[in-house]
């Protein structure tokens, strides 16, 4: 990070408009994305410039300092990939370019003719074109889409070479689509206020924790605070779900937040004891500031501690299904994890290749159970819930 | 020998061969998206076609869209029509920099309208930050019903000024010292004389006005407001094609019935008006009153361009921070962008022609069904006729699916009315007896085409070729779904900034999409009226 | 030619020049309708050549819609069009207007906006060489009087200027044929008159065959050599002017040139009893001793009759309105027997309204006449 952590606050501040993204990010600015891939917003600067280390993308460093490539497969160790390949992508280019390069670089015989747009729009893309569809891979931003091209017939099955990679909860049981990063839902808290054991491990427990009293706060705008009260809604139920915000309404919830860098930020400047947010915008303020008085807690299997994932999937028009697949399974390649950990923060698939920053690796997580993750992209119905309660 | 223009009553009989076959077959290329979507929504089935069309929601949305269309469309008039005599007739101060203001904001794309306006007037927008040391700590909610239609009005009603416009300035004003002799006082010799000739022109821009907003899905996404498009685009992100395109069936239906109240509305147009250059002479005077219209002007185009162009001057002053190749700005999306808006244009206009031409120089049902089909492709949402042509790409023109030829056959189907509307003008006011005189002089009807008509029609040939160029620099959500992968121009690039979240590497591409639309507005604004010298 | 036709005219004074009775132009039959209406009926014309002939009539009696046709702006629906012995519309044959040797002026002038005058008459000159098509401009605008207006552009020059720019565009080509439709409709009164004259001479002097449109009668006396009046898509009457003005043929034709009164009388024995008095037959035009005994209108126009104040029993008759026309008045004089009559007066002989007059017959030519049992309900007079 080049900025300093206080400009880099003052700008988003002055701006608002960092806020105003994650709005649009949710309700589809320029008519596009539903999902919003702004996992890694607001421009995180690292990267730039250095000195490359061999087999990593970009400069290997991070705003945690150097790392090295630990764990995982490294792609020397993959099928060699040549000929033509058309990726129809739903994660943004900024964030995908660079990792498509290295890939290309790696190999002389390699093209990949990238196509980004919105990941619902590719979706429905690829349905209308039917077989004639020059797609061979589809990289999406949110399991939701990679389900609903399975579920219409468009995915081949991947190489179990693929699939084996990630633990089990990671990929589709019939192996249609696999994982490739993934986002944690966290309770951002100030260490100076509260220790690690007064944050309930109970989602549920929450409307009576005192100690959050006007002092938590959340994004409702925000998909994936959307994205997690859909998934209270599909685990729990409609009511229990409104009576859940109506008690942190009650608790004194300050919904005003623009998106949840803005909450992070304001925990660990004291303002707020506690939030709600996406695991690497803790870590992107620690990020700008290593001492800053915020951890990150989790609850344990209910819809706070949800766990969503990027991911990929073979169409079936794919030219050369082979190529296809192995491409997926560069996308798992040791280097590639890496590169997910240092951009955007987002949590690796591959077990042994480890999270930035002070994070829990992905075995220690505990997502709820019996829950689909092609179901939390259908946000319509919590939107119209937020209204309900006066959130939104 | 004042030749009336044709009238041809039947089916098309007495109408001109060669012109009727290209017009009709412009007209059923630009309504063959609607194969698709006919087919998709079949998929629904009947019970639930029925059931989807009249669920509550579904009704709701569609008053909501209803109301949307009606108070945008009254508003633009509102604006749109005063703004237009106060530029033409009166003696306000600086009116050509009024002009050329109060005509801007159609430059704007409306989704990066909305955009500011959520920024600056959101409820801990920019302004409420302003003004946070007086205490105030949550404006007035801008989102819903009043945002929406904020913008919408605030970014189409140009299209209502700038016809309006036109239409004043090829008045003959000798009619209205002819009515005001007849002790009619200003104000009714103004909706006596001066509102029948104009109302042509001031239905069309609202139908454009109507239209847009009737098929904007940005707008009413950003303000959150459930207009019918929102409710396409839910179908649409939650794979609900089928829906999504019975809903679109709806919202073509819609149209349809806008577009038959608009040929009602319309009325018996001036034929051939302002044939011997229109008289402007009369300016009038408004007294102190002309600081008043003034500030208007300059209020409703102030707020209108000056916060976009706030919004993005902080985000140029921020910069952008490095995130590699990705979002550095190359000349090369500029380029693209004016390349295919230049391609599109120039395609709109040749193909409107003979559409034009016929539905001005005929009374005939054939060429204006030929010549209202064509508002079709407008009045459907960009990402539905993107997906429409998707499918025929996919399907029947695999060697033309993402190249710029069907980007650009895109771009046509979408913004032809435009084109056609402009041409369609002119040509009513090219004196019949021209080409005539020419035919009597020894040329043929084609030969009299190119060397009298078609130099008069030029100003409306090029202001619609403008228009479209315009509006298809702005076009989004058909040019994600159909450009040859690669193909960069300078709204997708504001969009990979933006939807990244990387706002300061949009202002540049942002600024320059709003400079180059800006020169076209230029073009539009000096090929308005008669002056074909 | 009419229906109405009820005697044999001798030819008058014949004005026509430069004829040598070759036929230009002939119509036959010509049939023309617009949906449901029927706008020109089985009309027959011929046109000598270097004559100028006039179409005159009442608005909406197909006289453009001829000129349209002769022109090939319009297809007839039957009966042919011949120009210089061609065929140029017929039932199977049709020439397009730019290759029929056709000039047209347009009523609105159509001149180009866009070119200026010299421009405008070089228009049909396509395919001449440079030199030859400035030396023909130059002549034109010359003949017309334009020399200095060459680079002007249309709406630039008068309303005069610009009809003498319409004529000589269309006579740049030396087409076989000029139509002119309403020429000078769109003039000033005081123009109207002059351009008259002129478009006359300029039209004489290149000896051009045209044909005229128009509704006004001063100004079709004044221009044509013959003049055909038109009457609801058929001619009424051709014929050179006085001959038309003087024995009109009908009803329609004595009611549409000039003001006309149609006076009741009885024929009887050698003169005709009018509310005037009686008439001696050898002042009626032509009246056959077949008609004696019955009841006839005689027309009678204002400058026939003169109305002197009178009182007690020498009055035949009352004043009920004066128009001014300028340099004369126009009185209405209803007659005792309730017919009316109008009479011109100068202006400085008032006399006011209501006052008892005698009306006399103050007349050096043969009157027309027409039979009573044709009398139609309502006697058209276009004043």
């Amino acid at each position: 990070m080049r900025d300093s952590p206080s400009s880099r606050r003052r700008i988003l501040r002055m701006g608002g408009v960092a806020g105003v993204a994650s709005i649009a990010g949710c309700s589809g600015l320029l008519g596009g994305s539903s999902g919003g891939d702004n996992g890694g917003g607001g421009g995180n600067g690292g990267g730039g410039g250095g000195d490359d280390t061999v087999g990593q993308i970009g400069s290997g460093r991070s705003p945690f300092g150097e790392r090295d490539l630990s764990g995982g497969t490294p792609m020397s160790a993959m099928p060699e990939l040549s000929g033509e390949l058309t990726l129809y992508s739903g994660r943004g280019e900024p964030l995908v370019d660079r990792l498509i390069s290295f890939i290309e670089d790696l190999y002389p015989d390699l093209t990949v003719q990238p196509r980004y747009n919105a990941a619902a729009d590719l979706v429905n893309q690829i349905e209308t074109e039917g077989e004639n569809s020059p797609a061979d891979v589809f990289f999406s931003v949110n399991a939701g889409s990679l389900g609903a091209l399975k579920d219409r017939g468009r995915t081949m099955e991947l190489s179990s070479e693929v699939i084996d990679a990630v633990p089990d909860q990671f990929y589709d049981p019939e192996g249609m689509w696999v994982g490739t990063s993934g986002r944690a839902r966290t309770v951002p808290y100030n260490t100076d206020a509260l220790s690690e054991s007064d944050i309930p491990d109970d989602i549920f427990a929450f409307p009576e924790t005192e100690a959050f009293r006007d002092a938590i706060a959340c994004a409702p705008s925000y998909s994936s605070f959307q994205a997690f009260i859909t998934a209270m809604r599909a685990l729990n139920g409609e009511e229990e779900t409104r009576s859940w915000l109506e008690g942190m309404l009650e608790l004194g919830l300050d919904a005003n937040y623009a998106d949840e860098f803005l909450v992070s930020q304001a925990v660990a400047d004291g303002e707020l004891r506690a939030g709600f947010a996406n695991h690497y915008y803790i870590q992107r303020v620690l990020a700008g500031r290593p001492d800053a008085p915020i951890s990150t807690a989790f609850t344990q299997g209910d819809a706070g501690s949800i766990f969503n994932v990027a991911g990929a999937c073979v169409l079936d028009t794919a030219s050369s299904p082979d190529l296809a697949s192995d491409f997926v399974r560069h996308l798992l390649s040791a280097e590639a994890q890496d590169y997910f950990a240092r951009e955007t923060f987002e949590y690796p698939m591959v077990p042994g290749i480890d999270p930035i920053g002070r994070l829990p690796s992905i075995d220690e997580l505990n997502p709820p159970e019996g829950l689909d993750l092609t179901q939390l992209s259908d946000l319509e119905g919590t939107v119209t819930l937020l209204r309900d309660v006066g959130m939104l | 020998m004042a030749a009336d223009h044709h009238t041809v009553d039947d089916g098309g009989e007495g109408l001109p061969l060669p012109t009727t076959i290209a017009s009709g077959a412009v007209a059923a290329a630009v309504l063959l998206p609607l194969v698709w979507l006919v087919r998709t929504a079949l998929n629904v089935g009947l019970d639930g076609a029925i059931a989807i069309s009249t669920r509550p929601a579904t009704v709701q949305v569609f008053l909501n869209s209803a109301a949307l269309v009606v108070v945008v469309t009254a508003a633009s008039v509102l604006i749109g029509v005063p703004f237009a005599y106060l530029t033409v007739r009166t003696d306000l101060p600086f009116r050509r920099g009024v002009t050329v203001a109060v005509s801007l904001p159609l430059v704007i794309p409306s989704y990066i309208g909305a955009f500011a306006f959520v920024s600056a007037f959101g409820p801990q927008g920019a302004f409420q930050r302003l003004l946070a040391p007086l205490g105030v700590e949550r404006l007035p909610d801008i989102y819903g019903f009043t945002g929406a239609a904020l913008v919408i009005t605030l970014y189409t009603y140009p299209y209502v000024f700038i016809t309006t416009r036109a239409a004043l300035k090829s008045l003959d004003t000798t009619l209205i010292d002819a009515a005001r002799t007849l002790d009619h006082g200003r104000w009714r010799a103004f909706r006596r004389v001066t509102v029948p000739q104009i109302r042509p022109a001031v239905t069309a821009g609202s139908l454009l006005v109507a239209l847009y907003t009737l098929s904007d899905f940005g707008t009413p996404a950003i303000m959150q407001f459930d207009a019918f498009t929102r409710v396409i685009y839910v179908e649409f992100t939650s794979f609900g094609r089928d829906v999504a395109s019975l809903l679109s069936l709806q919202l073509v239906a819609v149209t349809l019935l806008i577009l038959g109240l608009e040929s009602h509305v319309r009325g018996n147009e001036p034929l051939h008006a302002g044939q011997q250059g229109g008289r402007t002479g009369g300016t009038v005077r408004l007294g102190p009153w002309k600081y008043v219209a003034f500030a208007a002007c300059l209020a409703v185009a102030g707020l209108a361009l000056l916060v976009p162009l706030g919004i993005l001057l902080t985000w140029l002053a921020r910069g952008g921070a490095e995130v590699g190749n990705a979002l550095a700005f190359r000349s090369e999306y500029a380029i693209n962008s004016v390349g295919v808006a230049v391609g599109a244009a120039l395609v709109a206009t040749v193909v409107g022609l003979p559409v034009a031409y016929l539905a001005a120089g005929y009374r005939s049902r054939l060429a204006d069904a030929f010549e209202r089909a064509t508002y079709v492709g407008y009045a459907v949402p960009g990402v539905v006729l993107g997906l429409a042509l998707v499918y025929l790409g996919t399907s029947y023109a695999r060697p033309f699916y993402q190249t710029v030829y069907l980007l650009v056959a895109a771009y046509v189907i979408r913004f032809l009315p435009q084109a056609v509307g402009s041409m369609r003008a002119s040509f009513l006011r090219v004196n019949p007896a021209l080409p005539e005189a020419a035919r009597t002089l020894g040329r043929t009807s084609f030969g009299a085409f190119r060397a009298v008509t078609l130099p008069l029609i030029a100003p409306g040939l090029l202001g619609g070729a403008a228009l479209v160029f315009l509006t298809t620099m702005k076009e989004l959500p058909a040019t994600l779904l159909l450009r040859p992968s690669g193909f960069k121009t300078l709204v997708t690039h504001i969009w990979t900034a933006t939807e990244s979240g990387y706002y300061g590497h949009a202002a540049v591409p942002a600024l320059i999409l709003l400079g180059v639309s800006g020169l076209s507005m230029l073009v539009i604004l000096s090929q308005e009226g008669y002056d074909v010298k | 030619m009419s229906n109405r036709t009820m005697h044999a005219t001798n030819g008058t004074v014949d004005r026509r020049t430069d004829t040598d009775g070759t036929t230009v132009l002939e119509l036959d039959g010509v049939d023309k309708s617009y949906g449901s209406e029927r706008v020109i009926e089985e009309l027959s014309l011929s046109v000598e050549e270097g004559e100028i002939l006039t179409l005159l009539g009442p608005s909406g009696c197909g006289k453009t819609t001829t000129l349209r046709l002769i022109a090939g702006l319009e297809r007839p629906d039957a009966g042919t069009v011949v120009l210089n012995d061609a065929t140029v519309s017929g039932t199977d044959r049709f020439v397009a207007p730019e290759d029929r040797g056709v000039g047209v002026v347009f009523q609105e002038f159509a001149l180009f906006p866009h070119l200026t005058a010299a421009e405008n008459v070089g228009f049909g000159l396509e395919g001449w060489s440079d030199e030859d098509r400035k030396a023909r401009v130059d002549e034109l605008l010359d003949l017309v009087g334009l020399e200095a207006q060459g680079d002007s552009y249309p709406d630039e020059l008068s309303g005069g200027q610009q009809q003498r720019v319409a004529l000589a565009r269309s006579l740049a080509p030396e087409p076989e044929v000029l139509l002119l439709d309403e020429p000078f409709s769109n003039l000033d009164v005081d123009l109207r008159v002059q351009m008259r004259e002129e478009v006359r001479s300029i039209i004489k002097k290149t000896g051009v065959t045209a044909v005229s449109v128009t509704h006004d009668q001063e100004e079709a006396m004044s221009v044509s050599d013959r003049v055909a009046v038109m009457n609801d898509g058929r001619i009424e009457q051709v014929g050179d002017p006085e001959q038309v003005f003087q024995q009109p043929e009908s009803r329609f034709v004595a009611g549409f040139l000039g003001h006309a009164s149609f006076l009741p009388g009885y024929v009887h024995g050698g003169e005709v009893t009018t509310g005037l008095g009686p008439i001696p037959q050898s002042q009626i035009n032509g009246l056959a001793s077949t008609y004696d005994r019955t009841r006839i209108d005689v027309l009678v126009r204002p400058d026939d009759i003169k109305a002197m104040p009178v009182d007690g029993d020498a009055a035949d008759g009352r004043i009920v309105s004066r128009r001014y026309l300028g340099p004369t008045i126009l009185y209405e004089v209803r007659l005792d027997d309730e017919t009316s009559v109008q009479c011109m007066h100068n202006h400085d002989e008032s006399i006011p309204l209501d006052t008892r007059v005698r009306v006399e017959l103050d007349s050096d030519h043969e009157l027309a006449w027409f039979p009573g049992d044709q009398r139609p309900a309502e006697v058209s007079d276009s004043r």
